[in-house]
């Protein structure tokens, strides 16, 4: 999906017809929003098999509150029972909580970005460049989203390994 | 079907007068769900009340308020400042440059208290070339007054397996001796030598999480070490996991 969306920022950008540039560039919005939030949900279904098709709303509070609970859950006992120590399971937090955050906002973001390009037509591509914008939001940083979405996702997997959850 | 019926920007009373205290830089309504968005610049919001800034709570707060007076869901859009676009370009080809463009993914944020992390991946990375990263990326922040958080470095191969984690594999081959118990974290983390693991075994010996067998040498866990490792419900549960290796045991023998 992340390869559809390059291939359709470069004929966006490339396209000198501005009603065709309009439709590639939002197209392009919409791929790399989607390319993001299925590498959230596969990560999510390995977390948790109930939590394979969790529906886009509900993603942000997963990550923010459901998954930092189970941690700091699993954390307090094993800090506890003297495996980890305090300052270790307040390292251990603060890298989940990081990521989880920085994915849950993006998400809202790319989400926003997303709803845009699909349904305000009237709200068109702006053009400078190799820059193309709509509303707030370049290309080149959507473009970024999968990756981005992917180094979010590993971090939180390899907590949930070091905790033992996975 | 129901039709949705959209609420109009003009009808939020509050914006944009009162809710520029709460630095709403604008105020949409979504299309497909008739919820309120406000869009909050990301570096005004803050966990402590710091000046010049909004908290989580004030955000959650005014919120909770709107959704109550106009019966709509409300969403907060937090937008990524370009300040900290910019840095991360710029830092990203600084580090480039220095470490001839080994650094493949390169993403900051701010993060409550003000500082900085990062999540670096560089293919095939070894812990000296780590350290220098780490030291490089320091002082790049250090010269430009900003505080470094932490690192999050994205390969998963690099690191040595925590003490909850060392419990889940012996949890799943108990009672196992450690060269398989080195066999088998081998695959999944390389730079575990099996003089290392030995160290930890005597930990969590020491914390009373394991026993080891006089005679055979096998270690096995102990009823701490068994209430210590979570039991998960996805497909690398301990318990899953345990009963897989029994089966494998039973059918090889």
């Amino acid at each position: 999906m992340k390869f559809v969306g390059e291939k359709l920022e470069q004929l966006a950008i490339h396209d000198t017809e501005m009603k065709h540039a309009n439709l590639l560039g939002r197209s392009a919005f919409n791929r790399f929003y989607y390319a993001s939030f299925l590498v959230t949900r596969s990560t999510l279904a390995k977390l948790d098999p109930k939590w394979k098709m969790t529906p886009h709303a509900e993603i942000p509070t997963r990550l923010r509150k459901t998954i930092k609970n189970k941690v700091a859950n699993v954390l307090k006992i094993q800090e506890r029972k003297g495996v980890i120590t305090a300052s270790e399971k307040g390292r251990i937090l603060s890298r989940l909580q990081s990521s989880t955050e920085e994915l849950a906002e993006m998400l809202e973001l790319a989400y926003d970005a997303r709803i845009i390009a699909d349904y305000i037509p009237e709200e068109l591509i702006v053009k400078s460049g190799k820059i193309i914008t709509l509303r707030n939001y370049k290309l080149t940083t959507a473009k970024t989203w999968p990756d981005r979405a992917h180094s979010y996702c590993k971090t939180i997997l390899k907590v949930y390994e070091e905790v033992g959850l996975d | 079907m129901r039709r949705l019926v959209l609420i109009k920007v003009e009808q939020i009373t509050e914006y944009p007068e009162r809710l520029s205290k709460y630095f709403v830089s604008d105020l949409q309504i979504r299309p497909t769900d008739g919820s309120i968005l406000l869009y909050i610049p990301k570096d005004k919001v803050s966990d402590t009340g710091e000046s010049n800034t909004v908290t989580r709570r004030q955000i959650r707060g005014i919120s909770s308020e709107l959704e109550k007076k106009y019966g709509t869901p409300v969403n907060v859009v937090l937008l990524k400042s370009r300040k900290i676009e910019e840095l991360e370009l710029g830092l990203g080809h600084l580090l480039n440059q220095r470490f001839n463009n080994a650094i493949e993914q390169f993403y900051l944020s701010f993060s409550a208290k003000s500082e900085i992390n990062a999540w670096i991946l560089v293919p095939g990375l070894s812990s000296s070339l780590k350290q220098e990263i780490n030291d490089v990326f320091g002082l790049l922040l250090e010269e430009s007054s900003l505080i470094k958080g932490t690192i999050q470095w994205i390969d998963p191969d690099i690191d040595l397996p925590s003490l909850p984690a060392i419990l889940k594999v012996v949890k799943s081959l108990q009672p196992v001796l450690i060269l398989s118990l080195f066999q088998e974290l081998a695959d999944r983390y390389p730079d575990t030598s099996e003089k290392w693991l030995n160290s930890q075994l005597n930990k969590l010996i020491k914390k009373k999480c394991l026993v080891r067998d006089k005679g055979s040498a096998s270690y096995t866990l102990t009823s701490l070490g068994l209430n210590i490792v979570p039991s998960s419900l996805n497909r690398n549960s301990s318990d899953v996991l345990r009963a897989l290796a029994l089966g494998k045991r039973k059918w090889s023998n």
